[in-house]
């Protein structure tokens, strides 16, 4: 099985940083969509669906946190994973975006490890790449 | 507010982590004062300390970065390339600074900013940090000034 994935951030750099560490995990992709802030990723997701949402935290017209609620608020698109991948690595910041839903947080700088670990994790697929994706059962955080 | 020094090393820690796990570019601390910088990126921070973070970069610093991100040929570099990049860059290591100096805290940080040529280089004074970086690869230039609460 191939996922949609949904990488929101501001830097084209960093999608396109994210999105090649993707490809050379092995993790199998159908489309990989971009939007460059909270407000590009909704409009996206009014015409595609995608399996789990890569998000920054720090963006210009609509933030992560500012997406995240959008989200919960739409019975379709809440079920939708999201990891947030953010400089902003404080732990009241990491706990704030797991209360808005957010299944996983990776800090900036990261390690392509860091971003393929998180990606299984949250999507739960085994090495074999059979999907093992339960809605509702992707990885939470405790803090 | 943690006295000047010891919040140098952080500055220095921050971006030595950023700059290897992105860019795997390789700094030491260098001792050459205000060499020429091509371009600047910066970003402001609010909250339990205000401050500015500047990083300066010098030509070739700046091609290996993107070269070394994004995988691209020198010549295929775009200027876009070049200051989206840095003002990532930026944003990263200010990031990780303020989580190292206050994992509690509760920071803003501005959008990043890119200039090119970059502002003055010489701001010395007592709330001014300083670092001049060196590489195989380019030389980096740091300055963070931090404010009084309020400011």
């Amino acid at each position: 099985m191939a996922f949609n994935i949904l990488i929101v951030d501001d830097s084209r750099s960093m999608r396109s940083v994210i999105k090649k560490v993707i490809y050379m995990s092995g993790f199998k992709t159908d489309q990989c969509l971009e939007a460059a802030n909270g407000r590009e990723a909704l409009e996206l997701l009014s015409s595609h669906w995608v399996d789990i949402i890569l998000s920054d935290i720090n963006m210009p017209e609509m933030n992560g946190f500012e997406m995240l609620e959008a989200l919960r608020k739409d019975s379709l698109l809440k079920s939708i994973p999201v990891v947030v991948i953010s400089t902003e690595g404080r732990e009241d910041r990491m706990r704030e975006a797991v209360a808005l839903g957010a299944k996983s947080f990776i800090k900036k700088p990261f390690l392509p490890e860091d971003i393929k670990r998180v990606l299984y994790e949250v999507i739960g697929v085994g090495d074999d790449g059979e999907s093992g994706y339960d809605e509702g059962d992707g990885g939470s955080l405790d803090f | 507010m943690e006295n000047l020094d010891t919040m140098k090393e952080m500055v220095e820690a921050s971006i030595f982590e950023v700059f290897e796990k992105m860019f795997y570019l390789f700094l030491e601390p260098d001792g050459v004062e205000c060499p020429d910088y091509d371009a600047e990126a910066h970003v402001s921070f609010s909250g339990s300390m205000n401050g500015k973070l500047r990083l300066l970069l010098s030509e070739k610093a700046t091609k290996v970065m993107v070269k070394n991100m994004l995988n691209l040929e020198e010549g295929d570099i775009t200027d876009g390339d070049i200051e989206d990049c840095l003002k990532e860059a930026v944003n990263m290591a200010c990031g990780n600074f303020l989580a190292k100096m206050d994992d509690t805290g509760r920071f803003a940080l501005s959008i990043s900013a890119f200039l090119k040529p970059p502002e003055s280089v010489l701001c010395r004074s007592d709330d001014t940090i300083s670092l001049n970086l060196t590489s195989d690869d380019g030389e980096v230039g740091v300055i963070m000034q931090v404010f009084p609460n309020g400011t």
